[in-house]
């Protein structure tokens, strides 16, 4: 086929989260049809799992084409099956560039696929475009625990990039007309070379701090464990309020235990968008404030008035959060 | 059982701990410059140190650290031998100046692939410098080795290595047959304390370099990312102080003024 007049696609890899399109794949599609768009191409959903039906209902109103690949030997992720299967994938669709969210389990993915597809590989990404130019493909991400912004050009066909949670606006435009095609690779289980002996879940409930309305979060500055119990009574009385308030950390708590790793807020953390971050006794560190950064207020509490986390909060205030945080709740229980 | 072999690849990288005005960027040269910070081993690859070290404790057990670079600080890069590691060796060469991950894979396997031996592989999850978190799974692939990544505790049961790795929500614990390679998270813990005195009594100790001809490297295979922008990042709001006397008083204020300005 003459290759300027082939349309060009971009492949996003779809998560699901609770039975539908996860959150995070939805901003995937987002800088999936910035790009497809400025290409004049399409852009394909890849769809891959065991009962998917619910999924492929509704992305089937973002994506152009969409490949549905369906297998209870599918159910729970394993890299290497996922990683072939896309590479197969791949093969048939022939695309600029496989997206996917910088989640933990493409974190592993991601680079598995790349290697595969001898790719180009840009990690936790937080925009894309195309130089109007050349038409190459432009990754720009932070690095340097978030001091610095990088643009890598990329120069494979295709590329592979991860994109980061909350870094991108969800899409929007509901295009419609999707088709859905079967593709069904054959899956090799013994390509798995790690055995999964247990999945151990720390929290029963979801905590879902990326959807959280509120989350007041502790770091360093909390030096005995019960200081957390200030936290979670501010929580209480947030909650009058607002529907979602979640504890969330930076790594100095989840490195002393004090709190479960899925609540570390950060570069290697969870990303949130709350409408209220309240951060007590945290310095602010760049690495901290990469997955808090598309926060709409941030109030920040802490005892060092030199502390970094001022220059990124909308509210201050300096002081021990032994002293601030109980005369904070007790007032907020008056006007809530 | 046979004395088993871990190989624990460390990066060296400026603190990225370090103030957010220490990195700056020559634009120009499309640079990353940091002042006024010293290099360090990359946090995560002193948590797979720390994983080793562990393993050490436990087992008849040889730690081999291993190092890429252009031009690597040894005094910093020591600090692994006085942690308790039993060898260091340095991969050496002005070929190996900020390569891709790709290229530093196939450096770092070319090395592996040489001596042959070992059981184990441990490598951070990711490095503080470019934040990629990529090299550990391709030399993996390169080496064609199981892959367990984001370890929040390594064990070794027999001819395997046992490993708990984050997922949403909580862990799983995967089970791989050695040798394999394993990425490390910070969750396994910090690097144990390290004396002057351990610092001092390693300072002599010899350490083997390779340079790219050793490890007959293709340097046509050698590759470095494209960059095209790059600039320092540093937000810079307006924040709104909380007035009051004690702090008492600052935490009532606070929430007046979030009542106040429609936060509540």
């Amino acid at each position: 086929m003459n290759e300027s007049k082939r349309v060009k696609k971009v492949l996003v890899l779809v998560e699901g989260e609770n039975g539908k399109v996860a959150s995070v794949t939805l901003e995937v599609l987002g800088l999936a049809r910035k790009v497809a768009d400025s290409l004049q191409g399409n852009v394909c959903a890849a769809v891959i799992g065991h009962e998917i039906r619910g999924i492929l209902k509704e992305i089937i109103y973002f994506a152009d084409d969409v490949y549905s690949t369906e297998s209870p030997l599918l159910a729970d992720f394993q890299a290497d099956i996922y990683s072939s299967a896309l590479e197969d994938l791949s093969q048939e669709v022939n695309p600029f560039l496989i997206l996917m969210g910088h989640t933990l389990n493409n974190r592993e993915l991601g680079p598995k696929l790349a290697y595969r597809l001898g790719a180009e590989l840009i990690t936790d990404c937080v925009d894309l475009e195309v130089d109007q130019r050349t038409n190459a493909l432009l990754c720009t991400k932070p690095v340097y625990g978030g001091n610095v912004i990088a643009t890598f050009k990329v120069e494979s066909e295709p590329g592979v990039a991860t994109v980061r949670p909350k870094a991108t606006e969800p899409i929007r435009q509901s295009k419609g007309g999707g088709k859905v095609t079967d593709f069904n690779p054959v899956i090799d289980k013994s390509s798995v070379r790690t055995l999964l002996v247990q999945r151990v879940i720390e929290e029963e409930e979801n905590a879902s701090l990326d959807k959280a309305d509120v989350v007041v979060s502790g770091g360093r500055g909390i030096k005995e464990i019960e200081g957390l119990k200030e936290l979670q009574e501010l929580i209480h009385v947030l909650k009058r309020r607002f529907d979602r308030v979640e504890l969330g950390a930076s790594r100095p708590l989840v490195d002393r235990g004090w709190v479960i790793s899925s609540r570390q807020i950060g570069l290697t953390g969870e990303k949130v968008a709350p409408e209220l971050y309240i951060a007590v006794g945290i310095s602010g560190t760049s690495q901290h404030l990469s997955g808090i950064l598309r926060s709409k207020k941030i109030i920040a509490i802490n005892s060092d008035p030199k502390a970094p986390i001022f220059q990124s909060a909308d509210y201050g205030v300096i002081g021990q959060y032994e002293d601030v945080v109980p005369a904070l709740v007790k007032k907020l229980k008056e006007l809530l | 059982m046979k004395q088993l072999q871990i190989l624990v690849c460390i990066k060296q990288v400026p603190d990225p701990e370090g103030p957010a005005d220490a990195f700056k960027v020559d634009a120009e040269a499309k640079k990353v410059v940091h002042v006024g910070i010293p290099p360090v081993i990359n946090p995560f690859d002193e948590n797979a140190l720390e994983a080793a070290l562990r393993i050490k404790n436990q087992f008849d057990t040889k730690v081999t650290v291993l190092s890429m670079g252009e031009k690597l600080a040894q005094p910093i890069l020591r600090k692994a031998l006085a942690a308790g590691a039993d060898e260091l060796i340095l991969l050496e060469d002005s070929h190996f100046k900020d390569l891709d991950s790709y290229s530093t894979a196939y450096v770092l396997s070319s090395f592996i692939r040489r001596i042959g031996l070992y059981d184990l592989i441990l490598t951070g999850r990711q490095a503080g410098d470019w934040d990629f978190g990529v090299t550990g799974l391709f030399i993996a692939q390169m080496l064609q080795f199981p892959a367990a990544t984001l370890a929040r505790k390594v064990d070794i049961r027999g001819d395997c290595v046992i490993v708990e790795k984050l997922c949403k929500d909580g862990y799983e614990v995967v089970n791989a047959k050695m040798p394999a390679l394993v990425t490390v998270s910070n969750e396994v813990g910090e690097l144990r304390y390290i004396s002057v005195r351990a610092l001092q009594a390693v300072s002599k100790k010899p350490i083997k370099i390779f340079n790219a001809v050793d490890l007959e490297i293709d340097l046509h295979k050698l590759t470095q990312r494209t960059i095209c922008n790059l600039f320092a990042f540093h937000p810079e709001k307006q924040c709104k102080f909380v007035e009051g006397e004690p702090s008492q008083e600052k935490g009532k204020n606070l929430a007046t003024l979030m009542k106040k300005e429609g936060l509540i």
